[in-house]
């Protein structure tokens, strides 16, 4: 008998649960768009993403990835969207936020009822159901049922963790509390059943923009341009400020976690009893990247740093191995021809303040379509040990001058020997 | 006045010459003539060379052959006759040699060649191969970080080794083929202690760079030497192998010059900037011994790194 009473009460808790989803479904479903950026010279759609209406006056909310097509190459594109009917019609777009992955986007043509999503006034309690709407694999609308975890911890870009499946084509999709209420936008799935949406903040910073006119062409890397300005400002800024933790690598001493917002991860080869050599590796990454488009991302930070120590192997021998181990260091982010230069190199012998000599080299690209805006690629290594050395290393994406050659001064000085 | 013929290859490369004290030559397959030619398509009595006892003029009359004479190409029965005119009997060639046109004076004996004997000793190839294996398994002991095993490195670098022998091997033959004479020791000799050099400078230049961070013209400067390495081996090569006049070893060092030299220069230094992910810089490590000049510091590099920013940022302009 006690087993029948829990039975029914699992099957009430399901059936509550499916109930509030198809609720939901039935109740916004006038409010949810599909996206879709649309290839002028074919006519065909070239991508897809769900976006969700915030006010009557036709303003809709979606990712920034989902139209960033559209605002690299707004000659080339339209910005389309599809309702619950199959109904299309064009819209314009009013505001990005590249930071947070948003875009507000407007219907030209508005109907005599349109619908809106109501937005939270508070992010809900962790662990509370929350649903992610939206449009996977061009299939129609669907509900994910998820439960809220809370803002990721340790990152820079604010997100909040769902459990639950995000599909790619949900991506601006809006994800909301029982009451139906926005409190979050899809934006990335992180494999298996965890989802990162963008919270409610940064939404409503975006929908403050609603009455604004339509960003001109011209106006929508301008647009970018500030907002990664002012990112990697705040960033850099924080990265400045702060006393670095050190940790102990071999017989140096080099930064370690930094600040909160990177992970760090250690590897030896101590286990390969095959080589000659003992090699130490620590590294850290911030690991959100900012999405400009498919073939360029920005924003990012590595640190890296190896200690080799050539247990059996004569000065020589470990020199030359030495020398392969800092050779062919690559770009941390995704860049192509088009959106930044070559890369220049500056190389020195360079002896820091703490009198560990390096050989140093220092790299740098500029992004063609935003003045003052570097990808920083930095190599060195010590040259105070027989067989024994440091290799440091570190990239920066969409960095500004001066927050590099900060960033790059601290981080040489903050070497030392033990 | 003698009468003097020079029997020719197909490809008029003399043979053997014939020096007759008469006035008169009967050529033929026949054992009674006084030029006797083993030719199935010569006639016993095939014809006559003669000199006219009137004008002194060298001339050639037909005996009757079956298949007849080419003077320089055109059938004749009879016709008089210059020097360096080619007659054509049955498949043989005959050459006519007028004596009294003087040759030209001999070509004096090179000096370099007599300096260049040293190079012919057997002892010195056998060293210099020892040298070269040496410095390759050395070179790929100082590469490796596992534990070195000669007899696994032995095969690869004797291959290479091979390879290096490639070039004086070649070029032996063929001086044997032209000039009967191969010099194929000097030739090995040659190149063994060209690619020594070349080795020798290879570690210069990662001592240079790894001290002074040379901008692009040591590049520049670094195929200039390539160059004149080059073009100086093949010369000696050539000078050795053949005895050619100087103008014609010119050329043809220049040729192969030129076909060594313009891949590397078209690809390493005309090809514009093609994009790339990753940088460029010399990755050169050296122990702490070869660290000859001195260290700049941390904040001096980041000053001078104000400029590399200025640099990347006219890249764009392009």
């Amino acid at each position: 008998m006690r087993i029948f009473i829990f039975l029914l009460s699992i099957i009430c808790t399901f059936s509550h649960s499916q109930q509030t989803a198809q609720s939901l479904f039935g109740q916004y479903q006038t409010a949810l768009y599909q996206i879709k950026i649309i290839d002028l010279e074919s006519g065909n759609k070239s991508s897809i993403g769900s976006g969700f209406q915030v006010d009557k006056a036709g303003n809709i909310v979606t990712n920034y990835h989902v139209v960033s097509e559209y605002i690299y190459y707004p000659e080339k594109f339209k910005i389309v969207y599809m309702d619950h009917l199959g109904e299309e019609g064009p819209l314009k777009l009013v505001d990005l936020d590249v930071i947070n992955d948003l875009a507000l986007v407007r219907k030209v043509n508005l109907s005599d009822a349109e619908e809106a999503f109501p937005i939270a006034p508070e992010l809900p309690s962790q662990g509370s159901n929350i649903y992610s709407l939206g449009n996977p694999h061009d299939l129609g609308m669907i509900v994910v049922p998820g439960t809220f975890n809370g803002l990721k911890k340790n990152s820079f870009y604010q997100r909040i963790h769902f459990t639950g499946s995000i599909n790619p084509g949900m991506s601006g999709g809006p994800v909301v509390n029982e009451l139906g209420q926005v409190m979050g936008v899809n934006v990335a799935t992180a494999g298996n059943q965890i989802g990162f949406l963008i919270p409610l903040a940064k939404v409503n910073e975006l929908i403050e923009n609603k009455d604004a006119a339509p960003l001109a062409n011209d106006q929508l890397k301008v647009r970018i341009h500030t907002q990664l300005m002012v990112n990697q400002q705040r960033l850099f800024s924080r990265l400045k400020s702060q006393p670095w933790k050190t940790a102990n690598l071999g017989q140096a001493s080099v930064p370690a976690q930094i600040t909160e917002f990177v992970s760090c991860w250690g590897d030896s080869n101590a286990n390969d009893t095959d080589v000659l050599y003992l090699s130490v590796e620590n590294r850290c990454r911030l690991d959100e990247q900012i999405f400009l488009h498919s073939g360029l991302t920005t924003g990012g930070v590595e640190l890296e740093f190896e200690w080799l120590e050539g247990k059996d192997l004569s000065q020589h021998r470990f020199y030359s191995f030495y020398t392969d181990s800092i050779t062919g260091a690559g770009a941390g982010n995704k860049a192509g021809k088009i959106d930044v230069t070559n890369y220049r190199c500056q190389e020195d012998k360079v002896t820091n303040i703490h009198g560990v000599t390096s050989k140093t080299v220092f790299c740098l690209r500029a992004y063609k379509d935003y003045q003052q805006l570097y990808d920083v690629l930095f190599v060195a290594a010590t040259l105070d040990h027989q067989d024994k050395g440091l290799i440091s290393h570190f990239t920066l994406a969409g960095v500004g001058r001066e927050s590099a050659s900060a960033f790059t001064q601290k981080f040489m000085d903050s070497i030392e020997w033990q | 006045m003698a009468i003097v013929l020079e029997l020719l290859s197909r490809k008029n490369i003399p043979l053997k010459h014939f020096k007759f004290e008469q006035d008169y030559v009967c050529v033929g397959r026949d054992f009674n003539n006084d030029l006797r030619l083993d030719d199935p398509y010569i006639c016993p009595s095939h014809m006559l060379v003669a000199i006219d006892p009137e004008s002194g003029q060298l001339m050639v009359n037909d005996c009757q052959s079956t298949n007849g004479i080419k003077v320089n190409g055109k059938y004749v029965k009879q016709a008089n006759l210059v020097s360096n005119d080619i007659i054509k009997i049955g498949r043989t060639r005959i050459r006519i040699i007028d004596t009294k046109v003087p040759l030209p004076i001999a070509m004096p004996l090179s000096e370099l060649e007599e300096n260049l004997s040293w190079l012919n000793k057997l002892s010195l190839a056998f060293s210099l191969v020892f040298a070269c294996l040496a410095y390759l398994l050395f070179s790929q002991y100082l590469n490796s970080v596992e534990e070195f095993k000669l007899i696994n490195a032995l095969p690869s670098e004797l291959g290479q080794l091979g390879m290096m022998l490639i070039w004086p091997l070649g070029i032996a033959t063929l001086a044997k083929v032209v000039k009967k004479e191969s010099h194929l020791i000097n030739q090995i000799n040659l190149t063994l202690l060209t690619s020594l050099l070349i080795f020798a400078l290879n570690l210069l230049q990662k001592v240079i760079i790894f001290n002074i961070q040379p901008d692009g013209w040591f590049s520049w400067l670094e195929l200039l030497v390539f160059a004149v390495i080059v073009i100086s081996f093949i010369w000696l090569s050539l000078f050795i192998a053949f005895h050619q006049p100087d103008k014609r070893r010119n050329y043809i060092t220049a040729a192969i010059s030129i076909l060594v030299l313009a891949p590397i220069l078209t690809l390493g230094f005309l090809k514009d900037d093609e994009f790339n992910s990753r940088p460029k810089y010399n990755p050169i490590l050296l122990a702490p011994i070869y660290n000859i000049t001195g260290t700049i510091g941390s904040e001096d590099f980041v000053d001078k790194s104000q400029k590399l920013f200025d640099r990347v940022d006219n890249l764009k302009n392009n």
